[in-house]
């Protein structure tokens, strides 16, 4: 996660009512949170999938841009929601295009994840945790650690009570815990904490 | 490093390419002017511009409109033919009707003589009367539109150089709500001053600026424009539609090119046969339509020359969401009638010519 596409999203969470009723602001906001949603896509379906979807949710957003509201959180949480809807579509289309697409049957963008963890010899320690987190708490945890998004802001991006985000995250948070930090080759000294924003949202 | 940390450095990825970027935000922002109309943000007015029409169809473009006027978008013509019946969300693929008629216009094409190309020192010149679309953006309650008469008079010689001038008249509001919006944007002045422009070689060019060099082959130039190797655009029989039309509007098209294209629209899947239409001016002709996205465009052709003489661009059904003013159907969006055409010698000179020769 590069500092700049942070920032951008930062930027973003600031309501500014009425950004997308104009059709300029609307395209700067493809210009600065391009990359953001591009990253998003990228982590989950690789960069050749985010290539081929990063079009279709602009396009996506600028038709569903009358659901946008700027007091729920800003524009970042609303777009990774809009890309979120785009990547299940994909993968439903996937599934039905046959057999051979098999690991994508199920919406869950762990199974391309994981193919990177495998690439970089660290699958062993977190995919014992990570499996056996549920693919909605993995959803919530992979929002938190990956897009840096706040509860409130994985509520807007998922359609989600902030009081389920908080739950499933808690229950990631543990799972990790016991299942993971324990038996890192080196774990970390202090207490696993997934963010600050957890504890100031 | 904990689980969490190690997380997050699983999330590194590679930035994406900024020329996909750039890509998708302008064809972004051209489907969302698209959407909003066929209408264009106001913007300055830019140095000499390329003259060539596009028809706003339906979809992203690839390309933007260029054209010499600062507020607007240049929006169909139309053909007012009031005893036009559109059939709005009709698709698949071209009536027999529309296909027997477009075969039978190639044919006409194919048999008028090729003086209408101009040579080395030459222009073809272009009269036309229009109504075009154009939105000022602005918030919530003070964007509106108003359609703007114009008079055009275009040069455009065998090089690219030329001469355009245009005067305006006075704008009409396309709603109620676009003449509040209008008051509540502070009454800004609509006037726009009339303009007299001169272009040196190339000036006037835009797209293929030889029409000479295409085939006049159907299938093979039907296959360059499918593939987009003549314009930009995304794919789909719309956009086919409005590349027929950008190829025959103020242009050199040759006779056998004018018949080429009009059997490429002939297997278009969507065109329509709206059979025997009025302009804007009065005159019979022949219309052929494609609807998509709620609009319908339409071109009004000559029955025995095949000769581009009007468009027009229409509500018909129900639009995309968007910002602007949803407008009932059978709105008229804008409108185009060409009321002159011909080869000249200077810039100076026109032709009283009523018949459109293009």
């Amino acid at each position: 996660v590069g500092t700049d596409e942070e920032n951008e999203v930062t930027a973003a969470r600031t309501p500014r009512p009425g950004d997308l009723t104009d059709a300029g602001h609307f395209v700067d906001l493809c210009r600065r949170l391009g990359p953001a949603v591009h990253a998003y896509l990228s982590r989950r379906v690789g960069r050749q999938g985010a290539d081929d979807l990063f079009g279709e949710v602009w396009l996506r957003a600028f038709r569903a841009r009358a659901t946008y509201d700027p007091h729920q959180g800003g524009a970042g949480p609303w777009l990774y929601g809009i890309a979120r809807n785009t990547l299940r579509a994909h993968w439903r289309d996937a599934g039905r295009a046959g057999p051979a697409l098999s690991a994508v049957d199920r919406p869950d963008p762990w199974d391309d994840a994981d193919v990177r963890l495998d690439a970089q010899s660290q699958r062993a320690i977190l995919r014992r945790g990570l499996l056996l987190l549920s693919p909605e708490d993995r959803e919530v945890l992979l929002l938190v650690a990956w897009e840096r998004l706040t509860p409130a802001e994985i509520a807007v991006t998922l359609g989600i009570p902030q009081g389920t985000v908080r739950s499933r995250l808690h229950r990631a948070r543990q799972i990790l815990r016991h299942n993971i930090d324990s038996t890192s080759p080196a774990p970390s000294a202090r207490p696993v904490t997934l963010s600050a924003q957890e504890a100031t949202s | 490093m904990n689980s969490l940390e190690l997380l997050q450095s699983l999330g590194e990825v590679e930035p994406v390419e900024p020329e996909l970027l750039e890509r998708t935000c302008e064809e972004l922002s051209v489907a969302v002017h698209r959407d909003m109309a066929p209408v264009v943000m106001p913007a300055p007015a830019p140095a000499p511009a390329p003259y060539r029409r596009r028809h706003p169809g339906p979809g992203p473009r690839t390309r933007p409109v260029a054209r010499r006027l600062a507020l607007a978008a240049v929006v169909l013509a139309l053909a007012g033919a009031g005893t036009v019946l559109l059939r709005p969300g009709s698709t698949g693929g071209p009536t027999s009707a529309a296909a027997a008629e477009l075969q039978r216009l190639a044919a006409v094409a194919a048999a008028q003589p090729a003086a209408s190309v101009p040579g080395p020192g030459q222009y073809l010149y272009v009269r036309s009367e229009e109504s075009n679309m154009q939105t000022t953006f602005g918030g919530p309650t003070d964007t509106y539109s108003v359609l703007v008469p114009e008079e055009r008079q275009i040069w455009i010689g065998a090089d690219g150089s030329g001469r355009l001038v245009e005067s305006f008249g006075q704008p009409v509001f396309l709603s109620a709500a676009d003449h509040a919006g209008w008051v509540a944007a502070g009454s800004p002045s609509l006037a726009e001053a009339p303009s007299d422009d001169s272009f040196g070689p190339g000036g006037l060019s835009d797209g293929p600026t030889d029409l000479s060099k295409l085939p006049t082959d159907p299938a093979a130039l039907g296959s360059m424009l499918f593939a987009r190797k003549i314009e930009g655009g995304p794919a789909g029989a719309a956009e086919d539609f409005v590349q027929v039309g950008d190829l025959l509007r103020e242009t050199d098209a040759s006779p056998a090119l004018r018949a080429a294209l009009y059997q490429v629209a002939a297997h278009l899947p969507g065109v329509e046969l709206l059979g025997q239409v009025t302009d804007h001016s009065g005159r019979p002709g022949i219309g052929i339509a494609y609807v998509s996205n709620g609009y319908s465009n339409e071109l009004v052709l000559n029955p025995t020359t095949s000769a581009l003489m009007g468009e027009q661009s229409s509500v018909v059904g129900a639009t995309a969401p968007s910002q602007m003013a949803t407008y009932p159907v059978g709105t008229v969006l804008g409108w185009t009638v060409y009321e002159a055409s011909g080869v000249v010698d200077s810039t100076a000179a026109s032709t009283a010519a009523s018949t459109p020769a293009q």
